[in-house]
């Protein structure tokens, strides 16, 4: 009995042992993590300069309007995005899209895509992705075995699939990025069988941000930028414009960027948005990257009282998001790209890619700024597309690009 | 006489050991929880310490603790339920399609809603209990083909969700919105079926072992499918609480609930009950949780700190509740 009690006291002196284990380890993570915590803080000390010469704001003051008036008015003509080419080898083509089909702005995309491709005669098929590795990999697996013509990854970095890549390129077929970074040349790691990328310009989109903010603010702005960083490849050129635009424009203001990748929107974001408030009380601007953020940031500002002093700032122009807009919503200001057009920018790369041509870098899809100052000027229950100016324009444009070098 | 002393206060010290362990086995998870919120509210005590915190903490987590309420039933019955975030999905999609484009008034949506989950888990508990399947397996389809079926209802976010419901969910009652003080009501139903009727015991008994609940003539395959049915129609409750509380409808949303909502349930079976899923457990486990994320969110440390928060914590709380128990069978 004696020795069974002493077994007894042992085990009950393990568990304890193993709660205050449990304890320290608790403790010690949080002290080491309170410890990045400051870094982070000093990095915001940083942010919030101190106010130069009242001059320099005014004129500052004065250009930053102008930017916002450009940014708010819609795209007129067409601005080749390169050379003219002959394109009519693409007729009867094959052009392969893998890419996250449930996705609204995707599908716009693929509207545009085929569109175009009817202009040339060739054919698109679409794969859905679902946002998954696995299904990209069957997904490109299956366009090599098909023998496509091109093959477009749109979402996934092309780099996750190097095995896939290789095989492409023994098989003679180019692929193209789509929307992974911003416009410009291909990272130095790209695989060699990708011909070029398809992107729309974050960095213009994260400074008209930036841009309508600090005006709106009159140069008060204390901002929380909310991105995400499983997608970062497109996120960190749009908050670095950002912050770039907040450093050159506005002495006055403060920006502090937090993460809440894609995968926890649903779960978190609401929470993130609460604590963040709390965290930062005279915060009165935040700027999540995507608007699909919106419908979890709006009730949480709500619920942290916070409605009245904080304004929301953002980006993509999705059509429930415009309409809340236009009806006076929590979002002040949306910046959009056109996405039919985005999938005749990828549809004038892939062209190329068969003709044998350079690749473009930059698709110049311009950007535009939607206030309560233009949202009247368009029709929010119109298809996109005319949202951005007339859209015969750039359709025409392209066509013309097409038929030329013959 | 010497070692009948010697007896006596050995068996003295026994019963003070068990009571120990018994006590650190119950409320273990609730020091913990203690701990974590006091290490934050030393390294900061402006920003963890306000009322905005309070409120971020138990004002935010209402859909999670209602799903993972729903867990529980099938888990103490011995069935998994991997088709609750799928539920979630339709449900939501539905209240947005039925409120907002089909303009049906919102109690006749919460009717067909509610409805709705209770046949999807009909079906489920027709495959497993009636046909024989797997639980993990039949609710694993169910729940991909819920989510399929979500965004075949309805691909777009639906904006302008019934005014009435979303002040149900959302008006503020001492500083809290009404979900939350619905998710408390939920814990307490649920605690009191398990702890005070004869159906709690039951499924207890169905969940440890099934031929003997049978031999001992527990209607064992009727409690199996109830326990199914109430956490599809639970899981489409939380779709309208989602709904209210967002005040839009989207087929993207709800998927990413599942795990945290496990997460919750076999967290919350280390507490109050050790190694048993239970509501009171689970309810303390989801606000045990927020509160480590909230408190890293204050000091800048959101993201993938917050996962390795959350993961961490589930193993080491589910290894230390396992210990505990093996040691109490050994003796």
């Amino acid at each position: 009995m004696t020795r069974q009690g002493q077994e007894e006291g042992i085990v009950y002196l393990s568990i304890m042992r193993r709660l205050l284990a449990l304890a320290a380890i608790a403790v010690g993570c949080l002290v080491l993590l309170s410890a990045c915590g400051s870094d982070d803080e000093s990095g915001d000390t940083t942010a919030a300069q101190e106010t130069t010469a009242s001059e320099t704001t005014e004129e500052a003051g004065s250009e930053v309007e102008e930017l916002v008036a450009q940014s708010l008015e819609p795209a007129t003509g067409f601005d080749p995005p390169g050379p003219a080419f002959d394109a009519s080898a693409a007729a009867g083509k094959r052009i392969y899209l893998i890419a996250p089909m449930s996705i609204p702005f995707v599908q716009q995309g693929v509207t545009g895509l085929e569109e175009a491709a009817e202009v040339v005669g060739a054919e698109i098929v679409a794969i859905d992705g679902k946002g998954q590795v696995n299904d990209y990999v069957r997904g490109i697996e299956q366009a090599i075995a098909q023998k496509a013509d091109v093959i477009l990854i749109e979402s996934f970095p092309v780099t996750l699939f190097e095995s896939q890549m290789a095989k492409a390129k023994r098989a003679g077929i180019p692929v193209i990025s789509v929307e992974n970074h911003d416009p410009g040349p291909m990272p130095p790691d790209t695989p060699d069988a990708v011909f070029g990328s398809v992107n729309q310009c974050h960095a213009c989109a994260g400074e008209a941000m930036a841009q309508f903010t600090i005006a709106d603010s009159g140069g008060e702005a204390k901002v929380v930028v909310i991105w995400s960083s499983d997608v970062a490849g497109i996120g960190e050129p749009q908050v670095e414009a950002i912050e770039s635009t907040f450093a050159d424009l506005c002495a006055d203001c403060t920006v502090e960027v937090v993460d809440a990748p894609l995968a926890q929107w649903s779960t978190r974001l609401g929470n993130l948005t609460q604590s963040t408030l709390t965290a930062n009380p005279d915060v009165n601007y935040l700027l999540p990257l995507y608007d699909g953020m919106v419908s979890f940031i709006e009730p949480a500002v709500k619920q942290a009282g916070a409605a009245s002093r904080v304004k929301i700032v953002s980006f993509n122009a999705t059509p429930s998001v415009m309409e809340s807009l236009e009806q006076g919503g929590p979002v002040v200001a949306d910046v959009g790209v056109g996405n039919v057009r985005l999938g005749w920018a990828i549809a004038d790369q892939a062209f190329r890619a068969i003709a044998g041509v350079d690749p473009i870098e930059d698709p110049k899809i311009p950007v535009r700024l939607f206030t309560a100052e233009n949202i009247d000027t368009i029709d929010v229950s119109a298809p996109e597309e005319t949202w951005f100016g007339d859209p015969a324009e750039w359709r025409q444009g392209y066509e013309e690009l097409w038929t030329g070098g013959s | 006489m010497t070692t009948g002393t010697k007896q006596v206060k050995v068996e003295a010290a026994r019963r003070r050991g068990f009571q120990l362990g018994d006590f650190l086995g119950r409320f273990g998870l609730i020091f913990v929880w203690a701990a974590v919120a006091l290490v934050f509210a030393l390294i900061q005590p402006d920003k963890f310490l306000t009322e905005g915190t309070f409120t971020t903490i138990f004002g935010s987590q209402a859909v999670l603790l209602v799903l993972a309420m729903a867990l529980v039933i099938p888990f103490a019955a011995g069935e998994y339920d991997l088709s609750v975030s799928g539920v979630l999905s339709v449900s939501l999609v539905l209240v947005g399609e039925l409120n907002v484009n089909q303009g049906w008034p919102i109690l006749a949506v919460l009717a067909v809603v509610l409805l709705a989950g209770a046949v999807i888990g009909a079906v489920n508990a027709f495959f497993v209990v009636g046909v024989g399947v797997d639980s993990l397996v039949v609710t694993l389809g169910m729940g991909t083909l819920l989510v399929g079926a979500g965004f075949g209802i309805n691909i777009e976010t639906t904006g302008g969700i019934s005014q009435g419901l979303q002040e149900a969910v959302n008006t503020q009652f001492l500083s809290l919105p009404l979900a939350f003080y619905y998710g408390v009501a939920l814990t307490l139903v649920l605690w009191y079926v398990f702890r005070y009727t004869p159906l709690g015991r039951y499924l207890y008994f169905v969940g440890s072992g099934r031929d003997v609940a049978r031999l001992a003539g527990i209607r064992v395959q009727a409690l199996r499918a109830g326990s199914l049915i109430a956490s599809a129609t639970i899981a489409a409750a939380a779709g309208v609480l989602l709904a209210g509380s967002l005040g839009s409808a989207d087929p993207n949303i709800a998927q990413t609930y599942l795990l945290p909502a496990f997460a919750a349930a076999f967290l919350g079976a280390t507490a109050i009950n050790p190694g048993r899923f239970n509501p009171l457990g689970t309810f303390i486990a989801v606000y045990f949780l927020v509160t480590g994320i909230t408190g890293l969110q204050l000091l800048g440390l959101a993201g993938w700190i917050g996962d390795i928060f959350y993961g961490g914590s589930l193993i080491l709380a589910v290894s230390f509740s396992h210990l505990a128990a093996r040691r109490r069978r050994v003796e």
